[in-house]
This record gives structure tokens, C-alpha cells and sequence, in this order.
């Protein structure tokens, strides 16, 4: 339960706005490479923490992040002309290259002017599949992530996304909440006994127990969590890791997540799966483990989880049942969703886009949605008192999802003991295991 | 640039804030007197200043400005019947004339009540096309100033209003920007840039069309009764000689362009914080129509202007309607003035920022646009007349003409220093 002060405090990003500050210190996805435009064509607007962004690439291929506004007097840069080496404003012809060197001032007859100012763009870095950017102050921008699928070719990775219409709060909670996993995805959980994916099969267990034990620790990325489940003379225990300010590494240890707000009433939810043994990112693998989550491109567009969808009436919502399927809940499907992705965005959207967490009742299999409210607070907190921001500087390359079979009296910890734990029941002294 | 109070300040413009006030000491346009078309023609809802009220052409030809919502409780006047010489609330009957006098209270019959009330009624004028109004305060109304406009023939002059959905300083502001000219309007302004060989544009209406190619005008500004008058000197091929474009601005909103055989007079009326009515009109010496303008300023697409509504149609859903194929051919991939200067204002915002602008000299007559607004808000919280109420503004023009170097770019327009002995 949060306070309705902290929870505005949390769920809200925009300019100006202590979560806002304190995310704009971190590097974030903005779109998937694939999505972006081919070198020399038309600007692409996007939207990113409630600021509007246009994203190009000149005709070396350079990408570029431009915030709207042209310098000069503000006209739109969406408008601009597309001119090889850089965006022109049509406004009054001032034109920029991606990293915001200013190329014409056509109204300012001093040669040196243009050399004195720089542009409105943002440094950005393609890894991983994604365009990366950094949005906070300059004299402050951190060292890039080094993120395990980031070494992976694009045949060894699948990357894909949806849009859901909420706060980005309320889909990460969805991602480190273990005891829903049971309830919700009960259906999708049953058509992994036949499934050869990978996926399928490590998550297939969590069918027969809907009351994990749950434990978590602070620790210097943000924080990790256990559900552990009873199978006979073992338990089976899942690790999940929250890695400021957005990112949740799944206890699979093939999957990564990040959702990045759009503005406050609507994220994109970007999925990264990878494997150095397997091509997975092509064909058929690459179909039918989307398929299988719902996160082809068809059954997204049907729920309106699309960049060209998510403001239509295809959307989830109040007035069309948020598109639940009720003659196939009454034949026998739990929730009558197509996949994992639509039940999760399903239960998101329903609580409203931002939901008011000071009408709540956590248990205590709710203890990982606790810490993310602490841990995002602690951000924003920082964040206003100009102080070092949690998460910002830790090695987030190391840090990982895992499950694995534990004893009854083992501790889960020993599944990741490279986690630099900084407050919690398992907390440390000194030495490392 | 400005700090966030200041631009508040020149923004806002509702009941209560400093702009308001100022604003509320000049007469206004309130509607074309085309949205009126005949006697007892249907009213029209207006919007100015953050205020609502409604316009009406009575039995006798005359327009009453009232507020909208009715005297008694309070229904939409623009619902009401006009008739018999006034206009007729729905709900209850009670009638209205233009001088706000009532006529009837049909659920009230003692005569004596309704002669001690007046109904809140606004003093009316339609010149030029336009129907004016004046909502200040009733002891500090002034002289109706008069433009040129309103003398010429109405053969050779053309009324437009457009509507559109953002701050009027925007649209004032470009208004007062030579150097976007030959950028944003390059369409018109330089044909034959893509293959830069430059060919003045030969069309005598079209103010965007410049007889020279140089895009780093120089500006002198002087300030005049009205408000200030600027000069943009280009550089031109002949030897000691600059073209000169002279163009007035004309507190609170106005300002005139130039075209070679027409003058553009064009007010930015704003209806409240973030949508503005922009009144064109067009006069000369000779014939022209309505279809001529325009086609001119890229109106005649329905998917940019709704003729019945008079309102800016093109917003992002549409990108503006900008066309990325045609951009090789056409410099912004929009048609014709108007849309590019409404396109680029909506793109600035609903009310645009103005902390975080980077301004240049090329920029001297925006800025001082800024500063002649904030002294004649100043003047008026100090109480005294704001810049150039109620003075005769028939002199105020604007020139594009040669001129040699050395001469005096002020004496293209002499009027203009004449109002400021007046």
C-alpha cells in the first residue's frame, strides 16, 4: 500500500517529475532496430517519458535522437526536411546532425554563430537489438550496460515488443509476482506439457503450487527475489532480479524485459530471449516461441498492442471486456485470453492507467511488489536530493533470472552469489561466497 | 527568450490576468460579417478573450454582441430564436434587443420588471467586413480606430477567418519574422531553389513571393504610435541597392504584408489561451476573389480548412498533411502560405514554451513584439492608455521596394512617422 502522494511519486515520468529525473540518469530502450528508418529517410516520431522525440538516421547510417522542439524557436522537428548529413528545421532552415552539431544557420550571417550552440539531440547506442538513449544531463551520462544478449547475433536473440495502455508500474509488477504465474497463466501453463520450447518447459513446473514462499533482498542493482516451491524432497526456486529503474531479468535465465514508459498512461514493454547454442532468432523457432506468448504480430494487433493499434478500439479496455473471450472461459479456459501476454496486459490495464495503490491489501506473497515500491521510491528520492541514484552504478552485466533445484535447508542464494546484496535477511558481512 | 512568468504573462490573455485587461481597452473583430449572412440569420457563438457570447443580425440588418448564456438562467442565447427585431431565449421566452434591452418576459408580465433590467450587451461595429466589438470597461471605451481596409471597394478586398488551436503570440510571431519568409515559404518565396537559380515569383497577390534570394536579412526597427514598424534589407544583384520590406506591428495583434499589387492586413484575435481567430484580409486596386486567396494560402483542401466553420482543419493525426514523397519537389511538403504558417505555429504547441529558445538578430522584431506588449501591459496596470488605443490606423502600411543604400528605409512608408507626431 502506498500513500496516493507516493504513489503520483512513483508512477509518474514526465519533465520535471522525481521518478522522470531520476530514470533520465539511466540509459533506456526507445525502439527496437528493426523499427527504426533506413539511412537518409523521414524522421520517426516517438514518444519516451512523456516527451516527444524524433528518431532518424543520416545517410551514413548514423542514428540520431532529436528532442521536438527545433533550438532555434521551437518549431516542430517532425515537420523537418530529411537532408543526408542532417534534419532541417523548415521553420527558418537551422539544420543538425544526429549528435546535435549545428550544420546552417541560413538567418545568422556569422559563420562562427552556429559553431558557439548545439543541438537538440541525445547520445544513443545500438546494442542488443534495441536503440538506446540517454536523456539526463549531460555532464552525467553513465557507462553503457553490457547486458549478455548484447553479444548475441540477431539469429541467436528474438526481439519483440507490445504496448500496453498503463503506467509502466503495474507491468512490472506483473514481472516479479510469482504467485499469479499459477492462477492467471493456469491455461497457458497447461499447453507446456506437450511443448518442446524451452521456455515451455521451464516454467511447466509452476503449475502445481500456487503458494510459493517469497523472499527478497535489496541489493545494489535494485533487488532480487526467490518464489520457491515444494517438489517432494526438493524445492524448486525461481530467481528474479529487478534492475533499477525498469528492467527485470526472468528466473529463466534467457529472458530480460524493460518497460519504458511511453508517457504515464501507457509503456512499451520490450522482451529480449537469447541463446548461444540455438538460432532462435530465426525461423521457426523465432514464430513459434512468439506464438506461443502471444507476441506474434497478429494476435498483438487484435488487442490493439501496436504501435499502430494501441490507440484504436482494438485497445483492452472497459467498453470491449478488455477483448476477453468469455464462450472460450466457459469452455474451459481460465481466463479466455490468447496468451500469457494478453492475460498479463489484461490485468494491468483493468486496475485503470494509473492504479491507486492506497486501496490495496499486499499478503505476503506479495513481499517482491513491496520491494519495487521501495526501490522505485528510493530512486525518485535520490533523485530529488541530487543524491547518487540506487542501481546507477552497479555492474548490471552480472547480474541474472535463474531457477534451479534447492534442498530443503539450502539456501536459494547460493543460485546467485555474485549479487551484492546491501540490505535484507540474507545480507552479507564481509565476505563473498 | 523568456522566463516562464513573462511568457504567462504576454499568453495569457482570460478574465483576471494582466494580458486580459490590456487586450480588453481595444476593439476586436468578433466575427466576419459573412457568418451573418442575412437578417434574423442564425446566431453565432464567440469565443473571445476566455469569454463566451453570442452574435446576431436582427430583423433591421444590425449586429448585437451579448453574453451567451442568458440573463434569467443562464441557457445558450445561441439556441435562441432571432426574431422581430431581437433575439428569443428558448426556455423561457425572454427577448433581447442589439442595445441589450428587454423586450419580453413572457413568465413575467409587470411591464415595470423587465424595464429596470438591461440584458449584458456590448457595443457593435461592422466595417470592412467584419463585425467589432468592444468588452472593456464602459467608461474607458475608445474611438473605433480605422484601417485602410475598410475604404477600399469591396470588389478588391477579400475577408477570411481561420480558426486555429493554438496561442495567438505564436501566430503574431510569425507574423513578424522577414527571415522565415524565404525558408519556410521557399515554395513561393524562391522558386527554382532545387536547382538553386533563383526566379522571383511573378504572382502579384502572393505576399510570400521575395525579389531576391538572400536568406540572412538585416532588421532595423523603429518604434511608432501603433507600435513599432521594421524593416527586413535583403541583398539584391544591382550594385548600392537593398530591397526593403517594410511591415507594421500593430498593438495588441496586428500587422500588414506586403504583396506586390495587394496589402495582407492579418489580426491574430485570440479566442483564449490556446486558440486563436485569424482574421486576412485583402485589398489593392484591382479585382480579387475570394477562390485567388485561398487557393494562395493552400485553403481550398478540405482536409486544411472547413469554410463553414472557418477553422484550421490539419493536426498530427494527419502530420499536416505533409507529403515526405513530394519533398524533392516541394521544400516543406505542405501548399500554399497559410498552411505553412498555421502548421508550423500548431507544431510549436497548444502555448509554446518560450524558456528554452535559442533567439538571433534575425529575431529583433520578435522580440520586440515581446517588449512593446509588456509595456503597454505595464502602462495599462499603471493607468494609463495602452499603446495606440483608439487612433486611426488608415496610415498603417506595408511596402517591398528598392532602396538605395544610405537612403532612409522610414520615408518608404511616411505614415508611419506621421502617427507618431499624431
Amino acid at each position: 500500500m502506498l500513500s496516493k502522494q507516493d504513489n503520483e511519486v512513483m508512477c509518474r515520468t514526465g519533465p520535471g517529475t522525481d521518478m522522470g529525473n531520476a530514470m533520465r540518469h539511466f540509459w533506456l530502450p526507445v525502439m527496437q532496430l528493426s523499427d527504426m528508418p533506413e539511412p537518409g529517410r523521414d524522421p520517426l516520431p516517438v514518444e519516451m517519458l512523456g516527451e516527444r522525440f524524433l528518431v532518424w538516421r543520416d545517410d551514413r547510417g548514423r542514428p540520431g535522437l532529436y528532442s521536438e522542439f527545433c533550438l532555434h524557436r521551437g518549431a516542430s522537428m517532425r515537420l523537418a526536411r530529411a537532408e543526408g548529413d542532417g534534419l532541417r528545421c523548415i521553420y527558418h532552415g537551422w539544420k543538425f546532425a544526429v549528435d546535435g552539431v549545428v550544420l546552417d544557420t541560413p538567418n545568422v550571417a556569422d559563420p562562427r554563430f552556429k559553431e558557439r550552440i548545439k543541438g537538440r539531440t541525445h547520445p544513443v547506442r545500438e546494442a542488443g537489438g534495441l536503440l538506446w538513449a540517454y536523456l539526463g544531463p549531460r555532464d552525467k551520462v553513465p557507462a553503457f550496460p553490457s547486458y549478455p544478449f548484447m553479444e548475441q547475433p540477431d539469429a541467436h536473440r528474438i526481439n519483440a515488443y507490445a504496448i500496453v495502455n498503463c503506467n509502466y508500474v503495474q507491468v512490472i509488477e506483473g514481472l516479479v509476482d510469482s504467485s499469479h504465474l499459477t492462477v492467471l497463466h493456469a491455461s497457458g501453463l497447461a499447453k507446456t506439457n506437450g511443448v518442446e520450447l524451452d521456455f515451455a518447459k521451464k516454467t511447466s513446473h509452476m503449475q502445481f503450487d500456487a503458494s510459493p514462499v517469497i523472499e527478497a533482498d535489496q541489493t545494489d542493482f535494485g533487488f532480487h527475489y526467490v518464489a520457491m516451491r515444494n517438489a517432494g524432497a526438493k524445492r524448486m526456486a525461481r530467481v528474479a532480479s529487478f534492475i533499477a529503474p525498469c528492467f527485470v531479468a526472468n528466473p529463466n535465465g534467457d529472458l530480460w524485459f524493460a518497460v519504458v514508459p511511453i508517457n504515464d498512461e501507457r509503456c512499451n514493454f520490450f522482451h529480449v530471449w537469447w541463446n548461444a547454442e540455438k538460432r532462435i532468432g530465426e525461423e521457426p523457432l523465432r514464430s513459434s516461441q512468439l506464438e506461443f506468448v502471444g507476441l506474434d504480430e497478429p494476435t498483438l494487433a487484435r488487442y490493439g498492442m501496436t504501435a499502430s493499434t494501441c490507440a484504436t478500439e482494438a485497445a483492452m479496455g472497459w467498453s470491449n471486456g478488455y477483448r476477453q473471450d468469455r464462450v472460450q472461459q466457459r469452455a474451459g479456459h481460465f481466463t479466455g485470453f490468447a496468451s500469457f501476454t494478453q492475460e498479463d496486459a489484461a490485468c494491468s490495464v483493468s486496475s485503470g492507467t494509473i492504479r491507486d495503490r492506497s486501496k490495496e491489501m499486499l499478503s505476503t506473497a506479495d513481499i517482491a511488489i513491496s520491494k519495487l515500491y521501495r526501490t522505485l521510491l528510493a530512486c525518485a528520492k535520490a533523485a530529488r536530493e541530487e543524491q547518487p541514484i540506487p542501481g546507477l552504478q552497479a555492474e548490471v552485466g552480472r547480474v541474472v533470472g535463474t531457477s534451479g533445484e534447492i534442498g530443503l535447508d539450502e539456501d536459494w542464494r547460493g543460485l546467485v552469489p555474485h549479487h551484492k546484496i546491501i540490505e535484507g535477511p540474507g545480507v552479507r558481512s564481509g565476505r563473498s561466497h | 527568450m523568456l522566463n516562464r512568468q513573462d511568457n504567462d504573462l504576454l499568453c495569457r490573455v482570460g478574465p483576471g490576468t494582466p494580458m486580459g485587461h490590456m487586450m480588453r481597452r481595444y476593439w476586436h473583430p468578433v466575427c466576419t460579417s459573412a457568418q451573418l449572412p442575412h437578417a434574423d440569420a442564425a446566431p453565432l457563438r464567440v469565443r473571445l478573450l476566455g469569454e463566451d457570447y453570442v452574435a446576431f443580425r436582427d430583423s433591421n440588418g444590425k449586429v448585437g454582441l451579448l453574453e451567451e448564456l442568458c440573463m434569467h438562467r443562464g441557457a445558450s442565447l445561441a439556441l435562441g430564436r432571432v426574431e422581430e427585431g431581437g433575439i428569443r431565449c428558448l426556455y423561457h421566452g425572454w427577448k433581447f434587443d442589439v442595445a441589450g434591452t428587454v423586450l419580453e418576459t413572457p413568465n413575467n408580465s409587470d411591464p415595470k420588471y423587465r424595464s429596470r433590467m438591461k440584458a449584458p450587451a456590448f457595443p457593435v461595429r461592422e466595417e470592412g467586413g467584419i463585425v467589432w466589438a468592444y468588452v472593456g470597461p464602459k467608461e474607458l471605451q475608445p474611438e473605433f480606430s480605422r484601417y485602410a481596409f475598410m475604404d477600399a471597394d469591396p470588389a478588391h478586398r477579400v475577408v477570411l477567418r481561420v480558426n486555429v488551436e493554438c496561442n495567438y503570440l505564436q501566430l503574431v510571431e510569425g507574423g513578424e519574422d522577414s527571415s522565415h519568409v524565404g525558408v519556410l515559404h521557399t515554395n513561393m518565396a524562391r522558386p527554382g531553389w532545387k536547382d538553386d537559380d533563383f526566379q522571383p515569383n511573378q504572382d502579384v497577390v502572393n505576399p510570400a513571393a521575395l525579389s531576391t534570394n538572400d536568406l540572412e536579412p538585416v532588421l532595423k526597427i523603429e518604434d511608432t504610435a501603433f507600435g513599432f514598424q521594421y524593416v527586413a534589407l535583403r541583398k539584391t544583384n544591382k550594385q548600392g541597392v537593398k530591397n526593403a520590406r517594410v511591415v507594421p506591428f500593430i498593438v495588441p495583434y496586428g500587422r500588414v504584408i506586403p504583396a506586390t499589387a495587394f496589402l495582407f492586413t492579418v489580426l491574430e484575435v485570440p479566442q483564449d489561451d490556446t486558440h486563436t481567430s485569424t482574421y486576412i484580409i485583402v485589398h489593392g486596386d484591382s479585382p480579387v476573389t475570394e477562390e485567388k486567396i485561398i487557393g494562395l494560402l493552400g485553403l481550398g483542401d478540405a482536409k486544411y480548412y472547413d469554410r463553414k466553420t472557418c477553422t484550421f482543419t490539419a493536426t498530427w493525426a494527419d502530420s499536416f498533411g505533409q507529403s515526405r514523397a513530394r519533398m524533392k519537389e516541394n521544400w516543406t511538403g505542405l501548399q500554399g502560405v497559410e498552411v505553412e504558417d498555421a502548421s508550423i505555429a500548431l507544431s510549436q504547441g497548444p502555448l509554446y514554451d518560450r524558456s528554452k529558445e535559442h533567439l538571433v538578430p534575425a529575431d529583433q522584431a520578435v522580440m520586440r513584439v515581446r517588449r512593446v506588449l509588456l509595456d503597454s501591459v505595464k502602462r495599462v496596470i499603471e493607468s494609463k492608455p495602452p499603446v495606440g488605443v483608439g487612433i486611426d490606423l488608415r496610415g498603417v502600411s506595408a511596402v517591398d521596394a528598392e532602396l538605395a543604400d544610405g537612403g532612409a528605409w522610414q520615408s518608404l512608408v511616411p505614415s508611419h512617422r506621421e502617427a507618431i507626431s499624431a
